[in-house]
This record gives structure tokens, C-alpha cells and sequence, in this order.
């Protein structure tokens, strides 16, 4: 399994006041490779609710596809489906910014498997764990 | 033969030889006969014995009396005309009320031998051009319309919730999250293999995901895409074929779904 330079991932969500949480998915089953805040999502509460529901969300509807939104009144998840795995992102959203949200929390998923895919390809070298951020290996 | 319920019944129903035009004689535990007429894969009647009569129905809908039902009977013997018909060209029924009730006669004579236990259902084909009914129901229609029923609930209602959600846009039904059923299928044509596979993706995807009231989760593909959304215990899922239906579809749900009115199974 690849291994992510955390603190990018946390600059990254920083950088975003509504970013409430990110994190990276990879392998079958679906498992978390890192991750950055919570979800906090009220459909799916925990990164590892996330990994479980991805690839029925993705993959299994009724049109296969790689990028799905859940919204709830305060925010927004998407599932992003890339070459190096899964991205997830969680924005606040309420219904004035659904637009806005969702063109940050692509901005973002963008980022990330950009992150993801030098990770992959050994170019981004790991720094340590970060626990704060809830990563696991 | 082993006894048919509800949905092996309608699974058999939705079958038919091609073109799908003729009638299954139906046979039940109690010797009874019951029929269901079907028109290019669209049910256009059923009938059962102990199933209620439509006069009695279009009596206790739209209160036409007993007299002027026995009378323009009679008078369709004679001539032959249509039964349902001569009763909108009379004045008696409106158009939406004679499809309305032929509808829920057809599900509760469905329901009727269902309920009678199944033994046999023969498919007899139609020998001539078909049965030309002017009102005609799909198969997934007709088995979330018998859920309705069975459960006391206003049938047309759901449906006139969930097109008000697709408004021509996606193929979809509603789901009551609790009894795991559908209680609605939309108008736009949906498979029963179509119903069977949502409706198992739905109960799964509520088992890791599930959305809270008034929110909603889509997905777009290649071609289309799906939109699913909730209210209380009641989840709607609708199927697009092109991108412009999905975003129409998605747009609607994002913005009149906080206020949008499904009623709510007990």
C-alpha cells in the first residue's frame, strides 16, 4: 500500500475553512489509506462507513459512477473514483452553496488524487503518521 | 405448482411471450377462474370471482347510481359497445376516472387471486390485433399499486408524489424504508428486472448509507445517471437515460425537496 504525506493532506483541508474532513481509499475491499477531519457526515459518520459504502455508491447503481454526491442539510460528501483509488471529501454546505461546495470539493478530490498518485508512484515519500489526523495505513 | 405470491405473480405477469399480447388464465386453490388481459406487455384487465365487481367501485368512487350502471350494462350487451366507455361518452365517468377505476379493479382482482392461492397460470395468446383498451398499466405499476393497497395506502398519491419528483425526466419508484416494498413505480417504463435490481441496490445502499430526511445522493455516468432521496421512512430513487434529464432531475430534487409532500406509511 502506498504510502501519503499526511501533512498535505492536512495543509489542504486548512486551506479550505468548509473542508470538514478528506480522506484517501485504495485496495479491494475498499480500505482507508489516509484521511484528514472527519467525515461528520450525517449519512455515513465515519471514514470507515465511507470505505464500506463507496463501492455500492459507485459501482453498483443503477449507471456505474465515478463521482457520486450525498448531501445532507449541513454538508456535502463526494466520492470521487480515480486511477489510484478513492477520493472522499466532506464541505459544509447549505442550500445557498450547494454549487459553490461542490466546484471546492472538486478542486479538492482533484488535489488529492494528485497527491495520492505521486504517493502511489513513490515521487511524494512519507513523512511520519499524523494522528491527529486519523490516518491509518 | 407451488402457490404464487404477490411478487412471484407479477414476476410470471411481466413475462409473457412476444408480443405479449393475450391473456393468462389463471387457476385457483379454489377451483375458481380468473383472468388477466395484457396488451403489448401492459395489463388491460384482470378479473377473479370473489374479486369486487367494477360496477360496485365506480358506484362507490364516483357515486353513479345503480340504476344508470344497470342500465347502460344493458344497454353495452346489446350493442356491444364498451362498458367503460359508453359510461364516459354518457357523461357518467371523466376519462381520468373510468382509467382510474379500471386500474384498481385490475390490482384488487390481482390481489383477489393472489390472496386465492395460485395454482395455474396459462398464457393464451390473442388471435387478432389485441384487446385495444384505452387504459392500460404497467406491470411494476401494478405490483406497487397491490402494495399500496394491501397496506392502505392512497395508491395513486405515491405516484402523483413521485412523478411530481421525475415529471417525465427518469424511470424510479418510491420505497417505504421500514417494510422494505415498493409503494410506487413511475409511469415512464421500468422493467421488472429494473424494479427488482433498484429496488434491492436501494435497501442495500440505506443499509451503509443512510440518508437522512431531506437528503439526497446522486451519481452520473457515462449516459445518465441516478438520483436518490428521502423523506422520513419513505426513499425515492429515479433513473436518467441522458444528461440533460439528470440535470433537470437533479436540480428538482435539490431544490423542491424540502418541501416536497409523500405520504408516509404507518
Amino acid at each position: 500500500m502506498p504510502v501519503i504525506d499526511l501533512d498535505q493532506l492536512d495543509q489542504l483541508r486548512r486551506d479550505d475553512p468548509h473542508c470538514l474532513g478528506l480522506a484517501w481509499f485504495a485496495g479491494a475491499p475498499l480500505a482507508l489509506v489516509a484521511a484528514s477531519g472527519e467525515p461528520g457526515h450525517a449519512a455515513m459518520a465515519s471514514w470507515a462507513a465511507v470505505a464500506k459504502a463507496a463501492p455500492v455508491l459507485l459501482r453498483d447503481g443503477p449507471v456505474v459512477s465515478p463521482e457520486v454526491l450525498v448531501r445532507s442539510a449541513q454538508a456535502m460528501l463526494l466520492l470521487a473514483e480515480r486511477d489510484t483509488g478513492v477520493v472522499a471529501v466532506v464541505v459544509a454546505a447549505t442550500g445557498a452553496t450547494t454549487g459553490l461546495a461542490l466546484v471546492q470539493a472538486r478542486m479538492m478530490a482533484s488535489k488529492i488524487a494528485g497527491i495520492a498518485g505521486a504517493a502511489a508512484t513513490g515521487a511524494v515519500r512519507a513523512i511520519g503518521t499524523n494522528g491527529a489526523s486519523g490516518a491509518t495505513g | 405448482m407451488t402457490k404464487l405470491g404477490l411478487f412471484a405473480m407479477f414476476a410470471r405477469l411481466a413475462e409473457p411471450p412476444d408480443p405479449g399480447t393475450g391473456a393468462w388464465r389463471i387457476r385457483t386453490d379454489d377451483g375458481r377462474e380468473g383472468i388477466v388481459l395484457m396488451e403489448a406487455g401492459r395489463l388491460c384487465w384482470a378479473n377473479h370471482d370473489l374479486g369486487g365487481r367494477l360496477s360496485e367501485q365506480i358506484e362507490r368512487r364516483y357515486g353513479v347510481s345503480r340504476a344508470v350502471i344497470d342500465q347502460v350494462s344493458r344497454s353495452c350487451r346489446e350493442t356491444g359497445r364498451p362498458f367503460g366507455a359508453a359510461l364516459v361518452e354518457l357523461g357518467h365517468l371523466t376519462p381520468p376516472q373510468l382509467s382510474s377505476v379500471l386500474r384498481e379493479h385490475t390490482c384488487r382482482s390481482i390481489l383477489s387471486l393472489v390472496k386465492s392461492g395460485i395454482r395455474d397460470c396459462e398464457w393464451v395468446a390473442h388471435q387478432g390485433d389485441g384487446y385495444a383498451p384505452e387504459t392500460t398499466i404497467s406491470v411494476t405499476q401494478a405490483a406497487c399499486r397491490c402494495v399500496a393497497f394491501v397496506k392502505g395506502l392512497g395508491a395513486e398519491r405515491l405516484e402523483d408524489s413521485l412523478e411530481a419528483m421525475l415529471a417525465g425526466d427518469a424511470a424510479g419508484m418510491l420505497i417505504h424504508i421500514g417494510s422494505r416494498l415498493p409503494y410506487a413505480a413511475s409511469e415512464a417504463t421500468m422493467s421488472w428486472q429494473n424494479l427488482r435490481g433498484w429496488l434491492t441496490w436501494t435497501l442495500r445502499t440505506d443499509s451503509v448509507c443512510p440518508l437522512p430526511s431531506r437528503g439526497y445522493a446522486t451519481g452520473r455516468g457515462a449516459v445518465g445517471g441516478w438520483v436518490m432521496w428521502r423523506a422520513d421512512d419513505v426513499v425515492g430513487v429515479a433513473v436518467t437515460t441522458n444528461d440533460d434529464a439528470q440535470r433537470r432531475l437533479l436540480l428538482r430534487v435539490a431544490s423542491t425537496l424540502a418541501d416536497w409532500t409523500v405520504e408516509q406509511p404507518a
